[in-house]
């Protein structure tokens, strides 16, 4: 490699130039070098280090209770069924939008691993190696089919998630008794109430937002209403809406149960800022698109269903897989209306007076566990989202 | 258009768009009448069961509710509409300090990431990527109930600047225990006004200056010191007439140790702490992100062309840099702002007394949830509704027209 940019330090001492270059090139530079090496002494010696000494009892004997709340034991083979499912269409998502298996599939294996050789069952302990093996099986699975068959595959496996894992995490009598929803509790739960969200809020806030970009000015100024009414305001005082409001609006003998209220205060905060970003993504069609759709004569309900709608969608599906971040990070407040997810079972396992001093490695547990799931999925999008510009490049 | 209108009577009704539109809208209308009836209905029906009549009386009612902080005086028998007030100059306060704090914090974050230093580079990475991907709810109890409440109490609490004084007090000028920190601080006295008044005229001379400044560099076109100047005057004149004046405008507020407490100088409740260091952590890291993305969006081009022109390095960011990114950055910051108003309401989940939580505890002791939510949510939206206007009407004006 003779590179007549390189200057000849370069070339034959690369890591001191690196080191030189990156570290200590100016007289700033290596007083920041030397304030972050001091930063980082102080993170490993006050904060990790710790870590090591901390009684970790509390975590091991709760783990069950933080993962999946009080649902009965012998039933959760359902939830593993669920991971089995979700784990599938992960390794062949990640096959359709690259070839070697990206970075956030090991760090998923890792942790995958780590949950294998906590003190769980040894049923559930295969389980999750069975996830890992899923994971990856698929990966190579997907490699196997046509590119059209798999984005197909992908695209209807995704869909029906949400259907499949309500159906067997709730049962329906016969051979899946029903498990009620006050039951479901910890990581279970937010996950169902973040999916859920997801899922309902797309349909509605695509009717908001084309509402809101309507001609028809009733229909517009009601959407605005509505849109802004819930961008303005917390989503706690929108949770209180449906925890207290709710039962007292529908009619008597309906009474939803808390799950139901929650989720409607979620699926409604939701829908709203769905709709202003895909008011964002329906802006982004150019003014040609339409004229060329009017110009093969479709009328106007046929150009946004055939034309505008794909091209939108399909670019919303990074922010979509985005937001279920937000989704999943925005459910923690269901715990303040007395749920038990992820933070209200924390709550409820240190009032428990053999546990009280525990909520410090309780809170850390539960910490990262919000982060390697918003991180691995953040991450999956912005792979989504690689690969999705990439396409609309080539076809411009 | 150079189609002639076709004869009206020749289309046939649900053909003719216009009208097809007006009849759709007037359905939308009559079914969301109808909805929107029902529901309130409904809840009449519910709540005159259990023998209720929306009204809102009850504010001016007695709260009989204790709260822990307040920036107006409360006590539990002033009115409930006392204590929402009390509970909104919290929220604001609150969000206010977080937002200038978060904002100088998340400057400095985007500096780092943008920083050529490989370390300080990564360090910053790795403080955005935790601190985006926890929930905010999450980061206040881990201040709150890892961090406050492991501290030792009142008693055996942290001290920093212990001086015995002669009545047998101990005076301090820093602590730190479960309930919060206590440290010295200065008051305005009883003189506070003349000084205030000294500071409002030597403002209003450095803003004069300013003008002055701008105008002589606008005439000659010779480059003046616009902002130095008149903040040195400000500063100077302020600090002369403090010296100046025959009574000390602020006096020392030290803390005393007394037996169960610690009494005097400024106080900063866990509660307030948690709130405001939780909200600085998360907002920050999404504002470096909106710097950073304003900053990186800029083309190297226009740097190198500025160079190229003989603008300096503070140059070329004021001039170059700046105007163009602030066009990325601004709305996607107020909407940041409006944010953390907004996420003041988490202070719910840790006992401080903001708007929403003083909400919740009215609702509790009156059973008014309806007029209480119909109200809590008429404050917060005008709040940002006020806010959304103006960056709407600001995104009007910078939206790239399409021909």
């Amino acid at each position: 490699m003779n590179n007549p940019f390189k200057t000849p330090m370069e070339v034959k001492h690369p890591l001191y130039y690196w080191i030189h270059k990156n570290l200590f090139s100016t007289v700033g530079n290596t007083l920041l070098t030397l304030f972050s090496c001091y930063l980082l002494y102080l993170l490993a010696t006050k904060s990790l280090l710790p870590l090591f000494s901390w009684d970790w009892t509390v975590i091991q004997a709760n783990l069950k209770l933080i993962l999946t709340g009080s649902y009965p034991n012998e039933q959760l083979w359902r939830v593993h069924l669920c991971l089995w499912y979700a784990a599938f269409f992960f390794g062949m998502t990640f096959r359709f939008s690259r070839k070697t298996p990206p970075r956030i599939m090991y760090l998923l294996g890792i942790v995958l691993i780590f949950f294998a050789s906590c003190k769980f069952e040894t049923l559930h302990r295969l389980s999750m190696l069975c996830i890992l093996f899923l994971l990856f099986g698929s990966f190579f699975i997907a490699s196997k089919l046509k590119k059209e068959r798999l984005s197909l595959i992908i695209i209807f496996g995704w869909i029906l998630l949400l259907p499949f894992c309500f159906g067997v995490i709730r049962g329906f009598g016969g051979p899946l008794p029903i498990v009620k929803t006050n039951l479901w509790g910890g990581l279970l739960l937010s996950l169902l109430v973040s999916l859920t969200s997801i899922f309902l809020s797309l349909p509605i806030g695509l009717l908001l937002a084309l509402g809101r970009r309507s001609k028809m000015k009733i229909v517009k100024s009601v959407c605005i209403f509505l849109i802004e009414l819930i961008r303005g305001v917390p989503l706690i005082t929108i949770l209180f809406i449906g925890y207290l409001i709710l039962p007292m609006a529908l009619p008597k003998g309906w009474a939803p149960s808390v799950f139901i209220r929650a989720l409607s205060g979620v699926v409604l905060f939701h829908s709203a800022y769905m709709a202003e970003a895909l008011r964002g993504g329906l802006q982004g069609i150019s003014k040609t698109q339409y004229e060329a759709a009017t110009s093969l004569n479709l009328s106007p309900q046929k150009t946004m269903i055939f034309i505008i709608l794909p091209q939108v969608l399909k670019r919303m599906i990074p922010v979509l897989v985005n937001s279920f971040t937000s989704a999943l990070k925005d459910t923690s407040l269901i715990s303040i209306i007395g749920m038990l997810d992820l933070i209200g079972i924390s709550t409820s396992i240190v009032s428990n007076p053999k546990y009280l001093t525990g909520s410090a490695q309780v809170l850390f547990f539960e910490g990262s566990l919000y982060f390697v799931l918003c991180y691995s999925i953040s991450k999956a999008s912005v792979v989504l989202e690689k690969k999705l510009g990439v396409t609309t490049k080539i076809k411009k | 258009m150079s189609l002639t209108r076709p004869n009206k009577t020749n289309i046939p009704l649900w053909q003719d768009t216009h009208k097809r539109q007006i009849l759709a809208q007037f359905i939308f209308a009559v079914l969301v009448i109808v909805i929107v009836s029902l529901l309130y209905g409904n809840i009449i029906d519910s709540l005159s069961e259990i023998g209720m009549i929306p009204s809102f009386r009850f504010l001016r009612m007695d709260s009989n509710i204790d709260i822990s902080e307040s920036i107006i005086s409360v006590d539990n028998t002033s009115s409930n509409l006392r204590l929402i007030v009390s509970g909104f100059l919290n929220t604001i306060s609150i969000s206010f300090l977080a937002i200038i704090f978060s904002t100088i914090l998340g400057l400095i974050i985007a500096l780092c990431r943008l920083s050529t230093n490989y370390l300080i580079n990564k360090l910053a990475v790795i403080y955005i990527e935790i601190i985006r991907n926890i929930p905010l709810l999450l980061l206040l109890l881990i201040w709150y109930r890892a961090f406050f409440l492991k501290l030792p109490g009142i008693k055996e609490a942290i001290i920093f600047g212990k001086t015995l004084q002669e009545g047998g007090q101990t005076q301090l000028s820093f602590s730190l225990s479960n309930r919060g920190i206590s440290m010295a601080w200065l008051r305005p006295s009883d003189h506070f006004t003349p000084f205030l008044v000294c500071m409002a005229i030597a403002f209003v001379v450095a803003i004069a200056l300013g003008i002055f400044l701008k105008h002589r560099e606008n005439h000659t076109g010779k480059e003046q010191r616009i902002i130095l100047f008149p903040f040195l005057l400000f500063i100077g004149l302020s600090l002369i007439s403090y010296a100046l004046l025959p009574n000390a405008a602020l006096q020392k507020d030290i803390p005393v140790l007394g037996k169960f407490n610690i009494s005097g100088g400024l106080h900063i409740t866990a509660e307030w702490f948690s709130l405001f260091s939780g909200l600085i952590l998360y907002t920050s890291a999404f504002i470096a992100e909106i710097f950073r993305a304003g900053i990186q969006g800029i083309p190297k081009g226009q740097i190198e062309a500025a160079r190229s022109l003989g603008l300096s390095h503070m140059k070329t960011i004021r001039l170059v840099i700046i105007p163009q990114a602030k066009v990325v950055i601004i709305p996607p910051l107020t909407s940041q702002y409006l944010g953390v108003a907004k996420n003041t309401s988490l202070g719910v989940a840790i006992g401080f007394p903001d708007l929403f939580a003083i909400t919740g505890t009215i609702i509790n002791q009156s059973g008014r949830a309806l007029e209480m939510i119909i109200l809590v949510m008429a404050i917060y939206l005008t709040l940002s509704l006020l806010t959304s206007l103006i960056m709407n009407l600001y995104n009007s004006r910078i939206q790239i027209k399409e021909r």
